[in-house]
């Protein structure tokens, strides 16, 4: 009995501290990224998209400017969302170069790639509805771009 | 062998108790597990649609079918008359389907490239104010500090409720590409035509037409810059915001780029019109007729953060005494400084600063004269300045306030006793659109006026109001 004692309770140890070893490693994996308070660029991006949103809904208050004066400025509030739509798709682009330097799993890494590509896919989206004037969809893709960050950061960041 | 293992046990539990990178671990799996069960929900939801989409397909097919079963049994049965029947969708004929149009809001005219837009909005203005300003006075229904009653005058009653629907604007607009760039044309009516508090009246607000870069017809002067206009609920805005003045004119805008920076210069001849404080009958007289328009030039900048313009107007006054037979005429100008610059979010800030020596009706309405003449008959400029300023605040989405304050005054000679010296205003509001077709609001107006002789007056005024758009 002594025996079996003698080689169960150090084979639990070794493998207990196995665990506690590989938890510790992916803990430190994303501290640096985690204790970081500088925004991520996607993420001033993504708050640049809806203030413009918000500007645009917000000609439907104006009670001055004519018709045409609200197209006019609308159209520049729609050159704005397509140029931050495409820098957003760029942006979303270097989160997959990323990949190698963070570590993950096979699992983890397919997560993350398929996070990254939804990401620059809404933004592709967006660009388009705006070019288009499809301007009642993007309220929608916008939230989809959230719902994307959100999965994202709770899986490989915590805020 | 005890304490061997009883230390062994005390490491063991050290390393096997529940610390937070085991837990995180577990959520880690949990997530990932949870990540499949989207995926395999997501396949069926997809699944289910496709199924969904050849019900719906099957459905129409079939009421087609039954349809045209339903028009062959009225064909086989006997005809009483020999009557023409006109082609109908029926019989396999569509018509084209309206589509959106290019400008938002519009449907393309089907068989044209003209997309047409209508809309406006239903307002109701419900103003509490401290004294009134005369029986059927618009000063009753919408800021005109020029009726505020000085002195100890009594204009009216005091403490005066009244309520109107005068705000309220139908607009239609239209836009056709031509290879000579957009053609536009725009008209807006509102219901302010008649003073009397009880008498709606169609009032033209704007009608113009634009060809690229040409624009002709009536809307808001070159020399205002929209875009800097304060969001108040009062019809008039605050002292200072020019008047919100609309004129026939033709203007030319070009758009270039310096620096990467958007920006454009417009020049336009407005309809003229001079109003001449004569101190001899201690009248006010206007005289539309002129031997030239006013000529406005303003460069816009149009960043990403906002909107600033630099007007700049010159202008012929002339009068014609009657007494005398013969016309006097003396040159003008002003200039003057707008813009709108978006702060934090959606809050922005809105700013006007004018001033000149012919700036007289286009600083407030009916307030300043643009010249005098003297007892002596001499003709001369009347110098004035203005300056608005409001801050927009949006608390959330749904939730915004405007405070703004604006000053007007005019260097006065002293022989004009009678005449206005100067004006304020402040307006703060708190504003609810609950959705964007909606808003319903409360407004609190101070406005003080100051003649040349020192005689002043004030009012205080909250006004209720609600909006709906269509």
């Amino acid at each position: 009995m002594s025996n079996l004692m003698n080689r169960i309770v150090p084979a639990i140890l070794v493998v207990n501290f196995i665990c506690s070893c590989s938890a510790s490693l992916s803990q430190d994996e994303f501290k640096d990224s985690r204790t970081s308070d500088r925004p991520a660029l996607h993420a001033i991006q993504d708050q640049e998209l809806r203030e413009l949103m918000d500007r645009m809904n917000g000609l439907m208050l104006e009670r001055f400017m004519t018709e045409h004066e609200m197209d006019v400025v609308r159209g520049k509030y729609t050159r704005q969302i397509i140029a931050t739509a495409i820098t957003l798709q760029n942006t979303a682009g270097h989160l997959v170069n990323k990949i190698p330097h963070l570590n993950l799993t096979t699992d983890e890494e397919n997560a993350f790639r398929g996070l990254a590509d939804k990401l620059s896919q809404y933004a592709t989206l967006l660009k388009t509805q705006a070019e288009h004037d499809a301007f009642n969809a993007i309220p929608a893709t916008l939230h989809e771009m959230k719902s994307t960050c959100a999965a994202c950061h709770t899986l490989f960041r915590q805020f | 062998m005890i304490i061997r293992y009883s230390i062994l046990l005390a490491i063991l539990l050290a390393g096997g108790l529940p610390n937070k990178a085991c837990a995180e671990q577990d959520l880690r799996e949990l997530v990932v597990q949870l990540t499949d069960q989207v995926k395999a929900l997501q396949s069926q939801i997809a699944k289910s649609n496709a199924r969904i989409d050849d019900l719906e397909q099957k459905l129409i097919r079939s009421t087609a079918e039954q349809q045209l079963s339903a028009t062959d049994a009225a064909t086989t049965q006997p005809q009483p008359d020999r009557i023409p029947v006109m082609q109908s969708a029926a019989n396999g004929n569509t018509k084209a389907a309206v589509s959106a149009g290019d400008i938002k809001g519009a449907l393309k005219i089907p068989g044209t490239a003209t997309s047409i837009g209508f809309g406006g909005y239903v307002k109701l203005d419900t103003l509490f104010s401290s004294s009134s300003v005369g029986n059927d006075k618009l000063g009753n229904q919408r800021l005109e500090v020029a009726e505020i009653p000085v002195g100890t005058t009594p204009a009216g009653e005091s403490d005066q409720i009244s309520m109107h629907a005068k705000e309220s604007r139908f607009w239609i607009k239209a836009l056709t590409p031509s290879q000579w760039g957009d053609m536009t044309t725009y008209l807006e009516f509102d219901l302010f035509g008649d003073s009397a508090a009880y008498t709606y009246t169609p009032r033209l607000r704007h009608a113009y037409g634009s060809l690229g870069n040409l624009l002709a017809g009536q809307t808001w002067s070159t020399f205002l810059n929209s875009q800097a206009i304060a969001d108040t609920l009062d019809n008039s805005n605050s002292v200072g915001s020019l008047l919100t003045l609309r004129q026939p004119q033709i203007r030319w805008t070009q758009p270039f780029s310096f620096d990467g920076l958007a920006m454009e210069w417009q020049l336009a001849a407005e309809a003229p019109r001079s109003r001449v404080w004569d101190a001899r009958n201690q009248t006010m007289t206007t005289l539309s007729a002129s031997h030239y328009p006013d000529l406005v030039a303003r460069l816009n900048l149009n960043p990403d953060w906002g909107n600033i313009s630099l007007a700049a107007m010159g202008r012929q006054l002339l009068i014609r005494p009657t007494e005398l037979n013969v016309e006097k005429t003396v040159w003008g100008g002003a200039v003057n400084l707008a813009g709108k610059i978006n702060t934090f979010g959606s809050d922005n800030i809105r700013f006007m600063l004018g001033y000149g020596d012919a700036f007289g009706r286009y600083a407030v309405n009916n307030f300043f004269a643009d010249g005098t003449v003297n007892g002596s008959g001499e003709f001369d400029t009347l110098v004035g300045y203005s300056s608005m300023l409001a801050y927009q605040y949006w608390w959330d989405k749904a939730w915004r306030s405007t405070v703004a304050y604006g000053f007007a005054g005019a260097d006065q000679p002293g022989f004009a006793g009678n005449a206005n010296h100067q004006a304020q205003s402040v307006h703060a509001n708190l504003l609810w659109s609950p959705f964007l077709q909606t808003t319903i609001g409360l407004e609190y107006i101070y406005a003080n006026r100051e003649l040349v002789n020192g005689q002043n007056g004030e009012l205080q005024r909250v006004q209720l109001s609600t909006r709906f758009n269509f």
